[in-house]
């Protein structure tokens, strides 16, 4: 927060500034907390006006209200929308998708499939939606060959020589544009979460340039597990929590995450990160793997506008996931 | 003469409570599960605990919603609601279903009754245009963006009720949203100079709601928040300071022990004390997974402290209490 000079007000004259300063207010951060009963019925009329400017300077700075009535009027002007998963199962599961606007967590265990959702989410919006998606990997998980033979299996055909014509353009071109960085620090990343925040809230649309509908962050918990553990380090976590949310709210993108399991009481695994950070994500899916049969079996853990403990299945197959009813 | 008695400020309780009773007494109960709540009013504060997943956000939406539809016909309070989304949770198109789903509800109820059929859509359209003009909504990443948000929202409340309908409900979800960010933050100044340590932004939040209080006279304005759990049951904290609290609080309040001891560890209190002092009302929300997909809840009063235990689930109208 700006110091009480910086905006530019004219009624803050040095006289006044001076004044505030004897009470310890020396910026907006200060005004704000200021337990001083009387600030609100102050003795001169110059005081009165700085009082009435910087809360007008402070109301124009915040993101303000809204009526519930604009709120659905802006969601229907800019056409909120599902993002397909790419697996008819899990879109069902989720009633169309992941929603622009919410973060959705994946828990599971090692080699439970989280990653492999992952990249048949980048896939299913870089070729069906084409949208630009950004893909965060933590811990070298991403794999641009799987990546291919994912869109393979959407544009359809097994191999080259099925495929029809202009289909490995396709392919190409939606490769092109899904953007892989590699991060696996928490700082990074929160510096590049909130430079990602400033582009895309600065950036026009254009009607030839795709925009960015989908940021995956695999897997999130492990830039976060390491540093928890003390209050800085929580508030490092709810940090993260809070620019995921941001950029899905204010930059209108659908978030997914993912984060491991660990064990809980009695030996039964539970998602890690505990339980300030289970209130973060708007949605938790858990994936469980069954070696035996090769099923993936997704369970909807929380939900914030859907009954919970409902299943999915699928199986991961060379071209994807493929839905199993 | 009148308005100058009145301005004097002495009136007997007869003559206050001929002033103020219509506004405050014979409003319909917010939720089934407050009904145990025999009369919440524009003086109290309620805060609804309970971990992630236990239906906190769904209850202060039904209670939303409740405030929002008119009194006429749907039995609701006819008043504004003012929602800080603390947690980004909020959904626009969950609250429209809830209003439609009220106003068919009464619609149908009507019919059966054997009025009139076609006025009635019509007017159900513009009851839900006018609830939804009347919820204002805004979000907050921070504790600092929170406090001006508040100090902002005078001006609305001052504009709403020039008006005539004032706000009657201001839903905060979740208090405890920066709760990490606000400790993590360094301590400097001494007692005049209060920073923005978790201690002075509660200090500044419940001093906000206060004054906000105090503008909405005479019907006052009923604050709900929500509280998630921050701790697990097994997270020790380093320097305890949670525990001292705690042992602080048990010598002043009673009430508040019974709190601590009936939900053991989960539920410990984490708040600082003047946000605890400030609150009236603490409603305990609890999820446990019944048989197949169905969720039970259960809702048990800590402050009052209320012996019963009441369990419901959760469907397209709001919370049905299940008998058991």
């Amino acid at each position: 927060m700006p110091r009480l000079d910086s905006p530019g007000l004219f009624s803050l004259t040095p006289k006044i500034l001076a004044d505030f300063a004897a009470e310890g207010i020396l910026s907006v951060e200060d005004f704000l907390l200021a337990h001083n009963p009387n600030l609100d019925e102050s003795r001169t009329e110059a005081r009165k006006q700085a009082v009435v400017d910087i809360l007008g300077y402070i109301d124009r700075q915040s993101c303000g209200f809204r009526t519930s009535a604009r709120m659905l009027q802006e969601i229907e002007a800019r056409g909120e929308r599902y993002l397909p998963t790419g697996c008819e199962s899990l879109d069902k599961l989720l009633e169309g998708g992941l929603r622009e606007g919410t973060v959705t967590e994946l828990v599971g265990g090692s080699s439970s499939g989280k990653t492999q959702v992952c990249m048949q989410v980048a896939a299913s919006v870089a070729y069906r939606c084409r949208a630009m998606v950004g893909f965060v990997d933590t811990c070298h998980s991403f794999s641009a060959t799987r990546l291919s033979h994912m869109l393979g299996g959407l544009v359809g055909g097994r191999d080259a020589v099925q495929r029809r014509v202009g289909a490995a353009d396709e392919i190409g071109d939606a490769m092109k544009s899904i953007m892989h960085y590699s991060i696996f620090d928490i700082f990074p990343m929160l510096s590049f979460l909130n430079q990602l925040h400033t582009t895309l809230s600065v950036q026009v649309q254009s009607m030839e340039e795709k925009v960015m509908r989908l940021l995956i962050v695999d897997c999130a918990s492990s830039v976060i597990s390491p540093i928890l553990g003390g209050i800085p380090g929580h508030a490092l976590m709810v940090s993260m929590g809070i620019i995921l949310k941001k950029l899905a709210l204010e930059n209108h993108l659908a978030v997914l995450i993912t984060n491991h399991t660990v064990g809980g009481e009695g030996g039964h695994p539970k998602p890690a990160l505990g339980e300030t950070w289970k209130a973060m994500p708007s949605v938790r899916l858990l994936l469980a793997r069954d070696f035996s049969s090769n099923l993936c079996h997704a369970t909807v853990m929380k939900h914030t506008s859907m009954a919970c403990n409902r299943h999915a299945a699928f199986q991961i197959t060379r071209t994807g996931l493929r839905p199993v009813f | 003469m009148e308005v100058e008695e009145w301005v004097m400020g002495h009136e007997t309780a007869q003559n206050m409570l001929r002033r103020i009773g219509p506004r405050t007494t014979g409003l319909a109960p917010l939720v089934p599960a407050l009904q145990r709540i025999v009369n919440l009013h524009g003086r109290h504060v309620v805060e609804v605990a309970g971990a992630s997943g236990s239906a906190k956000s769904e209850f202060l939406l039904q209670a939303a919603v409740k405030c929002l539809l008119p009194k006429q016909g749907y039995d609701g309070w006819d008043g504004g609601v003012l929602w800080f989304d603390l947690d980004g949770h909020f959904d626009v198109l969950r609250l429209v279903r809830l209003l439609q789903a009220h106003i068919h509800q009464e619609a149908r109820r009507r019919y059966e009754e054997g009025n009139e059929e076609e006025d009635e859509m019509e007017d159900g359209e513009q009851v839900l245009e006018t609830c939804m003009e009347r919820f204002f909504y805004t979000r907050c990443y921070s504790s600092l963006e929170f406090i001006s948000a508040l100090k902002s929202s005078r001006n609305h409340l001052l504009r709403a009720q020039t008006c005539g309908k004032g706000f009657r409900i201001l839903v905060i979800d979740s208090i405890a949203a920066f709760y990490w960010l606000d400790r993590s933050a360094p301590f400097k100044g001494g007692a005049g100079n209060p920073s923005l340590s978790l201690q002075g932004a509660m200090q500044a939040v419940v001093r906000e709601l206060k004054e906000l209080r105090k503008l909405s006279q005479p019907t006052g304005l009923l604050v709900m928040a929500s509280k998630c759990n921050i701790y697990s049951s097994n997270f020790s904290d380093t320097n305890d300071w949670a525990s001292g609290l705690r042992k602080d609080n048990r010598q002043v309040d009673s009430a508040h022990e019974k709190d601590s001891r009936r939900s053991g560890l989960q539920q410990r209190e984490f708040m600082p004390a003047v946000w605890q002092e400030f609150i009236t009302h603490r409603l305990l929300l609890q999820s446990k997974v019944a048989d197949g997909t169905e969720t039970l809840f259960s809702a048990e009063w800590l402050r009052p402290a209320l012996l019963n235990v009441d369990e419901f689930t959760i469907n397209d109208t709001g919370f049905m209490l299940t008998n058991r």
